[in-house]
């Protein structure tokens, strides 16, 4: 057992604590295992990785059968037991077979009596998946080591709280651990481990250019590597705490941080002019953090400016035909007025509208409840090109050439339909506008159509 | 020094096992266990029929009852010989097919049956009994034993209980029905005309919430040694577990071996008296008291010990008062507010967003955008969350959900999935707003004007 654990140590580091609590329950398969383990924290905090690594060793070390597995891979159940009686005793090849949980519990009874078998460890990841598998599944798990009695242990990984699992009738005692999120010591020193390979893999990355070789090789330095890290965190660590995907990004965007210095343009001690330089680019690769768009080079210099106004880029660099951006706008209004405000919207004589306290009261609405952040309503094509028809200026006479441009929009998926997909003839078919109103006010500002003055949330 | 540690490893192993693997030791419940008992006495004995609903609460102890009478009925010849044992259990003997094909195999008449046609489950059921009364003067009696008895019930059209219960109210063949389940309402699941073929007799096992100097002793029993005579005692009536000719009833195969231990004398006076100590004092008792408050079954405390006892080892080789405090503040403590913690600054404040829109709308459903736009408000104005992105601000409400501190509506919205774009689906809040205030509270470096805003909505 104490081996296994300080071998695990080194590989986890800041989690000397959990290491040794699984130590301590299954780390020797002589002694009696608990019947299940709910192991739980957020994404990134190790939970597969540890326990992967304590199977491996305790496979090697104490011949114990281990299975580990993958709720998500397992649609059915027997697919499921399929895999684990594969892990469990490989040597036996595709003579298993259990179709239900009966066959495959009876197999492992089976076990008992062979003489190599000790002890047994199950770890299933995703175990949240397991809630929406055959109601018996999770139960059996729990209970396995009693119902097949042999020396057993079920480990579940998760990212919910045990109480998420709980059903009508309730589920026998687990042991659960909490692997906590790392804190923003911990993360630098998880990020700083890898310093030596990050420095190789630089020098390799400067083989040719000597100059530079020199300057990479004076100035990449432990300290350098970690007032780095420093800053890089300072920009990161409020909006992702998730340790792969902030390695992820921080040897993405050491090369930046990296080039004023082989430049020879600013002093690698020269934290302060560093920071300059590095903080433009930290907050731009900020918006793209979990997003893995891989760049070109030449692109990646410059993506904090296209990020910035990705909204404004994109409505501006769509391509739409003049009337399509007028059936857009108009689709945008029909989702978001209600019908029987349109007389009075886009009718020039709609007569005078009474005020009574019943209306004042209904229209003094929250910014919460307006139409725009409660999502769109569906409208008919009838209502759709009625208001295109009101608010485009000159004439157009309803063409295919028109029409057709709606399916544009429904493969550009800018439109979808609600309902009544295949009856666009008769009138009955619904759609709504997907885009938002950012979006929108951009389309408009090109067509030069003022699109927040017909929008009801904003009268 | 090797020789303590071994006697250590050896207290380790005992306990543990004990802990986990004695599932035929039942304590109290002395008149339920005499009842039923005699109940199963005299169905071995007097060839009587009867059926009974063993109801109690996950983890207080109905399976070790029967499991306990089971024990000591084996130590007479008459009821070994006399009687069958089938086993059977609702999560595993998910159909009535099963669950036939299931008695069959344990009342070992797979040749009998085989090759043979059933017109209906009825027959079937009467041929296996009536294989049974060929054989002698007097039939053998069959015991069977209904583990989730509520999931039979489930059954179609419950024909298996159907013609259990009516076998053993018309006295064709001596068999009893022991039902196990903790639904207390198992009754109504029945249908009227397996009622009234159900001799109601229902045993209640409820633990007792007002004995807490009883909790304290049976705590002290688990943890103490016991002398090489009562081990050896102990080691007899485990033996007569071997007498179950039964592949599923297989618990005896792995059960508690006290036979395998012994004690040095000065050992395990040295060891029983720290426990003794221990257990006396304020820090224990108060956790003690904590625990019982909790959940008041012996199987809670087992798994609570049994994390207790791992921790030994030859550095910290006694229990002590810390430790159980230290692991009763672990089971205390809200997962929820755990995983919160762990969140990132920008998903607290979401959090944070969520809780004040649930405030003033009185726990209105809630989407996106509105949370958006409300969190917007205050990143304008801070200076923590200023220049969040959008996308970066959607991937964390996704993480949120995928971590279900907020759910989406079933039904309705959430149930046509691409109808609805994300941002605009409704969620509601899955947390109290006391868990989120101790969040904030206990959140490492929270930004000063995030606290502030969690404690006030206005700006």
């Amino acid at each position: 057992m104490e081996i296994i654990c300080s071998s695990l140590e080194t590989l986890f580091p800041c989690r000397e604590a959990a290491v040794a609590t699984l130590g301590e329950l299954i780390g020797d398969s002589r002694e009696a295992y608990p019947s299940a383990i709910y192991l739980f924290g957020h994404s990134g905090t190790g939970k597969t990785a540890l326990t992967r690594a304590f199977l491996k060793e305790c496979a090697k070390r104490q011949k114990v059968r281990t299975a580990h597995l993958n709720a998500i891979e397992c649609y059915t159940t027997k697919i499921m037991l399929e895999i684990l009686l594969d892990s469990l005793a490989p040597e036996q090849g595709d003579s298993l077979k259990a179709d239900n949980m009966l066959d495959f519990v009876e197999q492992l009874r089976r076990w008992h009596c062979a003489p190599d078998s000790k002890s047994f460890l199950i770890a299933v990841d995703n175990a949240e998946r397991l809630r929406d598998m055959d109601a018996n599944v999770l139960p059996v798990l729990l209970q396995l080591q009693q119902l097949t009695s042999l020396n057993l242990c079920v480990i579940l990984l998760s990212q919910l709280p045990f109480e998420k699992f709980y059903n009508k009738t309730g589920l026998s005692e687990v042991i659960s651990l909490h692997l906590a999120q790392y804190n923003k010591a911990e993360t630098q020193r998880i990020l700083g481990s890898d310093f030596t390979q990050v420095r190789s893999q630089l020098l390799d990355q400067f083989g040719q250019d000597s100059k530079r070789l020199e300057i990479c090789k004076e100035a990449v330095t432990e300290e350098f590597y970690n007032n780095y890290l420093n800053l890089f965190l300072s920009v990161f660590y409020k909006a992702c705490r998730d340790v792969p995907e902030l390695h992820l990004t921080a040897r993405k965007c050491l090369s930046i941080y990296l080039e004023p210095v082989l430049d020879g343009s600013v002093e690698a001690s020269d934290v302060s002019r560093l920071w300059r330089h590095i903080a433009g680019p930290l907050r731009s690769a900020l918006t793209q953090i979990y997003m893995r768009i891989e760049k070109p080079p030449e692109e990646a210099a410059d993506f904090a400016a296209i990020e910035d106004q990705s909204v404004r880029k994109m409505a501006q660099s769509l391509e739409l035909p003049y009337y399509a951006k007028y059936l857009l706008i108009a689709a945008f209004l029909a989702s978001h007025n209600a019908a029987n405000q349109d007389k009075r919207l886009f009718v020039k004589h709609h007569g005078k509208q009474r005020k009574r306290m019943q209306t004042v009261n209904a229209r003094a609405k929250t910014s919460d409840k307006m139409s725009t952040t409660l999502g769109p309503k569906s409208f008919t094509i009838d209502r759709l090109l009625a208001i295109f028809y009101a608010i485009l200026e000159e004439k157009v006479g309803l063409t295919c050439n028109l029409l057709s441009q709606i399916s544009t929009l429904v493969h550009l998926k800018l439109l979808s339909f609600v309902s009544g997909e295949q009856n666009i003839m008769d009138g009955s078919a619904r759609l709504q506008c997907t885009i938002g109103l950012e979006f929108v006010l951009q389309i408009g500002k090109v067509v030069g159509f003022n699109v927040r003055q017909y929008l009801c949330d904003f009268m | 020094m090797p020789e303590e540690n071994a006697d250590l490893a050896g207290i380790r192993r005992f306990l543990k096992e004990r802990l986990q693997r004695d599932y035929t030791t039942l304590r109290g419940y002395a008149e339920e266990r005499a009842n039923v008992r005699q109940l199963l006495q005299r169905t071995a004995e007097m060839g009587e029929s009867n059926s009974l609903l063993l109801i109690g609460p996950r983890g207080s102890g109905k399976t070790t009852l029967i499991n306990a009478v089971l024990a000591d009925l084996l130590a007479k010849k008459s009821f070994v010989e006399n009687t069958l044992i089938v086993h059977l259990d609702g999560n595993l003997h998910t159909d009535d097919r099963v669950a036939l094909k299931s008695i069959t195999v344990q009342m070992r008449l797979e040749n009998a049956a085989d090759g043979r046609v059933f017109g209906s489950f009825a027959e079937n059921l009467a041929f296996l009994l009536q294989c049974l009364k060929a054989g002698g003067k007097q039939s053998k009696s069959v015991v069977f034993i209904l583990e989730e008895f509520d999931l039979f019930c489930a059954h179609h059209n419950q024909t298996l209980l159907y013609n259990l219960f009516d076998v053993s109210q018309s006295a064709q063949a001596p068999i009893c029905v022991l039902g196990v389940t903790c639904r207390l309402d198992v009754i109504e699941l029945l249908e009227k005309r397996v009622k009234s073929r159900f001799s109601h007799r229902q045993v209640f096992l409820f633990p007792n919430s007002e004995r807490f100097e009883e909790y304290v002793t049976l705590c002290q029993d688990l943890l103490t040694l016991p002398s090489n005579n009562s081990l050896l005692e102990a080691a007899e009536r485990i033996d007569n577990l071997q007498r179950i000719r039964s592949d599923v009833l297989c618990f005896a195969l792995n059960h508690f071996d006290p036979g395998d231990f012994s004690f040095q004398p000065r050992t395990r006076e040295m060891w029983n008296k720290q426990v003794t100590k221990v257990l006396a004092t304020q820090q224990a008792r108060r956790t003690l008291q904590a625990l019982y408050d909790f959940d008041i079954s012996e199987a809670f405390l087992k798994n609570f010990l049994f994390r207790l006892v791992a921790q030994l080892r030859p550095q910290c080789p006694h229990i002590t008062s810390e430790k159980i405090a230290a692991l009763g503040a672990q089971f205390e403590g809200d997962d929820k507010i755990e995983l919160l913690c762990g969140l990132s600054v920008l998903e607290l404040c979401l959090i944070i967003s969520i809780k004040h829109h649930s405030e003033i709308y009185d726990r209105d459903p809630f989407n996106f955008e509105i949370i958006f736009a409300r969190f917007s408000k205050f990143a304008k104005l801070s200076t923590t969350m200023q220049g969040v992105e959008r996308s970066i601000v959607l991937k964390a409400f996704e993480h949120l959900r995928i971590g279900e501190l907020i759910m989406p509506l079933s039904g309705g919205s959430g149930g046509g999935v691409g109808k609805v774009q994300k941002e605009f689906e409704m969620h509601k809040l899955a947390l109290t707003y006391g868990q989120i205030q101790q969040a904030v509270q206990r959140y490492q470096a929270l930004p000063t004007e995030v606290a502030q805003w969690a404690q006030s909505s206005l700006i």
